[in-house]
């Protein structure tokens, strides 16, 4: 058995007494952080279910068969996919939008600009719930976007949108895209107001066109805050719940069910905290290596 | 140095970490072979005993209160002890009036813990059987999760306490309506809860366009037979059609085809026809011709006359829909009337009627079959401070006296004890005209799958239903579907302890499905 500190003479009092202070708060990261992990990785190794009538720590050792089902589950692996490309979907909207608008508010000056700003962030700043309800009454069959198209193309413009998976989904993403454009806005035009000016105005004396000046100047001094937006705003995207519990329930059927959900259901409903938690392992796996290969481009620009 | 290294156990350090983890990943992976299923522990049952003596006292309320003196006498509870009910917010006005009424009564403190989310109770109850805080003394859940609770090990078996303290559920003139008595209270033959609540469906219509003599004849030049409230499916799936009117807004019904209670229309003509969910076995017989048949007809009835949002509503549409006036007929639980007829929800009011729900004719005897779903049951927790004081409780809520006056109130609790369905009280609550058709469909009301992971058959079911509504999947190819899952989850929870249970469940559907079961040799008891 190893002592994990070793006495030296560096140890004296005050080190001793700096190490006492920080113990409390070691401990409660362990507790809070360190344990639970250990809990969900030991969970995911065993068989068990609350309703199996066993205590937890009495369940029967399962190995990796937990994480063989979950490789083999196509309800994990379609949310897994249909998440990513929802992800892929809004968040590259939201990027674009949000560049769009932070570069037209970074270049051009009207009247209010500081107001119409403020409004734009508002989505941001609402709750998921109300979001999710807001954009699920516009798109209910006798909804505000129905009777728009009914108005303008006749009776027979009206669109199933929750009946339809596809149609279902995109307005997921749009609920999503609404929400978060802002975000990239604000991080953007953040971004833009700290650039320094004097690369911009150099290049506008040697009559560089505006998408030069975009191009060459002003994309790779912002890149690093960009891909920031990015990482953080994907991986938030990733688990999304919200937005699809109350629009479609992950509906019809489990055609925008979303990785979140399914895994909400496998251990809430279900029971399964076992199965559930090797998913939910396999998910931060694949989730850390994706921002890792995400970041790398970010500490080279560092 | 190096030597030294080298020369410990005769491997380097590399050298042995590399085999300690190639070992470690090959007994990892002569694991990945399916998950064990662990051998359950037995729900919380007193060994039997002698015969118990019952409590003095002529009502149940009142040999529940004097249960209480008892208790205090013997030491076991003092006055201003706390006890915690979790119940669903919509509970609030049937239970808190009550409580303040049974604290005064018996110097106890009970109060109420509300959850708004239902799905959320089930979360509550399953981390409380995990962590046992004792936090809460009474749950107040879905009739179908008496099981997991009982497996859980999270509550007490009531069985003695029901001797003990005859709370007149099964017999007597206060007798709650027959089956509701036995499948809100029994899980493998004892009495692990108490029924709280009656959630029978019924189906509501427009009285009007019934009474309308232009439609009599109509409908009579149509079909060659008066306009009546349909008897059987079949005449009810041409009733609908005959009133579905998409062109005036009005479509000819909503039955629910979503996501949480697809199930509820296609299991109501599946066992009127005689099918059940499992065999002896517990092999599903979902897939069998009845299955078949009826999520077809289904399917037809919803993808021709119902609006889109039958299938992916929830369940509060048929509270929009129906009063509204844009369907002819809606069934839901008993509150839809109340909804329905109220000026404040509803553009229909005194142009509603209700009716039993239709079954299916075998041999010249209509069967029906009416979804009790949901439905909210009392029952302790093993951790409480005095589960027998617990018990006194809800023994004294659900009383013939106490139990008028909570479930009168609005709620979401709703009538259950068959007296009751006379009370002046009950016929101004519910309208004089809906309690008879209540009452005769609760006699034929059959439990929601109530075995243990109940949630998981159920949702598994939906799913599949929903997909087949939708037009994703033929309605054969989502039942096998369903059927599969289903049997993977018998295994993973234990098929012997299933199957017992199963053989339960079964005596607590209504006395006509039995007998048909047993005419077509479906079970071997």
């Amino acid at each position: 058995m190893h002592f994990p500190v070793r006495w030296s003479p560096e140890w004296n009092e005050e080190r001793w007494m700096g190490q006492l202070l920080i113990l409390p708060m070691q401990l409660l990261i362990w507790f809070v952080l360190i344990v639970p992990m250990l809990i969900v990785i030991y969970l995911s190794l065993v068989s068990w279910q609350p309703i199996m009538g066993v205590d937890w720590w009495q369940a029967p050792f399962a190995g990796l068969s937990n994480y063989v089902q979950a490789l083999q589950d196509q309800r994990f692996l379609t949310a897994l996919g249909r998440t990513m490309g929802l992800v892929l979907v809004a968040v590259s909207l939201e990027f674009l939008l949000g560049l769009a608008l932070a570069l037209f508010f970074h270049q051009e000056e009207f009247p209010g600009k500081r107001i119409v700003a403020s409004i734009l962030l508002y989505p941001m700043m609402l709750p998921w719930v109300v979001v999710g309800l807001c954009f699920y009454l516009l798109f209910l069959d006798k909804g505000p976007v129905n009777y728009i198209l009914i108005s303008l193309f006749g009776p027979d413009a009206s669109v199933q949108w929750y009946q339809n998976p596809l149609l279902a989904l995109m307005t997921i993403a749009l609920a999503d895209i609404w929400q978060w454009t802002p975000f990239m806005f604000l991080v953007i035009y953040s971004g833009l107001g700290a650039l320094p000016p004097e690369p911009v105005e150099a290049a506008m004396t040697l009559g560089a066109s505006r998408w030069e000046i975009f191009r060459y100047i002003v994309f790779p001094m912002l890149k690093p805050v960009m891909l920031i937006a990015l990482i953080i705003r994907a991986l938030e995207a990733f688990k999304i719940f919200d937005l699809v519990y109350i629009m479609t329930g992950g509906g019809p059927g489990t055609s925008t069910e979303s990785l979140s959900l399914y895994l909400y259901r496998t251990g809430f409903i279900y029971g399964q905290l076992s199965y559930a938690a090797a998913m939910a392992l396999l998910v931060l796996i694949l989730i850390a290596l994706v921002a890792r290969l995400a970041v790398r481009p970010l500490e080279r620009e560092l | 140095m190096a030597n030294k290294k080298k020369g410990y156990g005769k491997l380097t350090r590399r050298e042995f970490l590399k085999a300690a983890g190639l070992a470690a990943a090959g007994g990892l992976l002569s694991t990945c072979a399916p998950a064990p299923t662990p051998t359950p522990r037995t729900p919380a049952t007193p060994a039997p005993g002698t015969p118990v003596p019952r409590v003095e006292g002529a009502t149940p309320e009142e040999r529940a209160l004097n249960g209480i003196k008892a208790l205090k006498a013997a030491g076991k509870i003092k006055n201003g002890d706390t006890f915690v009910i979790l119940h669903h917010s919509g509970q609030r006005n049937n239970i808190v009036p009550a409580l303040e009424e049974w604290n005064r009564l018996t110097g106890l403190n009970f109060v109420s813990a509300e959850e708004g989310l239902e799905a959320n109770i089930y979360t509550k109850v399953m981390n409380e059987a995990v962590t046992r805080t004792g936090s809460y003394d009474i749950f107040l859940t879905f009739v179908n999760w008496i099981a997991d609770m009982a497996e859980a090990g999270l509550i007490v078996d009531q069985t003695e306490w029901w001797e003990k303290y005859d709370p007149e559920v099964d017999h007597g003139p206060n007798a709650y309506v027959s089956p509701i008595d036995r499948f809100t209270s029994l899980y493998k033959g004892r009495r692990y809860a108490m029924g709280a609540d009656n959630d029978t469906f019924s189906m509501f219509y427009r009285k009007d366009l019934m009474e309308n003599p232009d439609e009599q004849k109509r409908f009579e030049d149509k079909f060659g037979r008066k306009l009546e409230v349909p008897r059987t499916w079949e005449e009810f799936d041409q009733w609908v059609a005959f009133f579905d009117r998409p062109d005036q807004g009005i479509r000819g019904v909503h039955m629910y085809a979503e996501r949480y209670f697809a199930y509820t229309g296609w299991a109501a003509r599946f066992i009127s026809r005689g099918g059940a969910y499992f065999d002896d076995n517990m092999d599903p017989l979902i897939t069998s011709e009845e299955g078949v048949t009826a999520l077809e007809e289904m399917v037809r009835l919803i993808q021709n006359h119902a609006w889109p949002d039958a299938v992916t509503g929830d369940w509060s549409v048929a509270y929009t829909r129906f009063p509204e006036g844009s369907v002819f007929c809606a069934w839901a639980w008993p509150s839809l009337g109340k909804w329905a007829q109220d000026p404040k929800t509803s553009k229909i009011v005194g142009k509603v009627g209700a009716m039993e729900i239709p079954g299916t004719m075998h041999d010249g005897e209509l069967i029906r079959a009416v979804p009790h779903v949901v439905g909210w049951s009392f029952s302790i927790s093993r951790y409480s401070k005095s589960p027998e004081a617990c018990y006194c409780f809800i023994q004294w809520f659900c009383g013939p006296k106490t139990g008028l006056d909570a479930i009168a109130r609005v709620g979401t609790l709703d009538i259950f004890r068959q007296s009751w369905f006379n009370e002046p009280k009950m016929k101004e609550a519910y309208g004089a005209d809906f309690l008879p058709v209540l009452l005769a469909n609760s006699k034929n009301a059959f439990p929601d799958i109530s075995l243990r992971g109940a949630n998981e058959y159920l949702d598994k079911l939906n799913l599949h239903l929903q997909q087949a509504f939708a037009g994703q999947k033929k309605p054969e190819q989502a039942l096998k579907d369903a059927a599969d899952e289903w049997q993977k989850i018998t295994d993973r929870l234990g098929r012997l302890s299933q199957i017992e249970a199963w053989r339960q469940e079964r005596k607590n559907y209504p006395e006509p499905i039995q007998r048909l079961w047993r005419k077509k040799g479906l079970f071997k008891d």
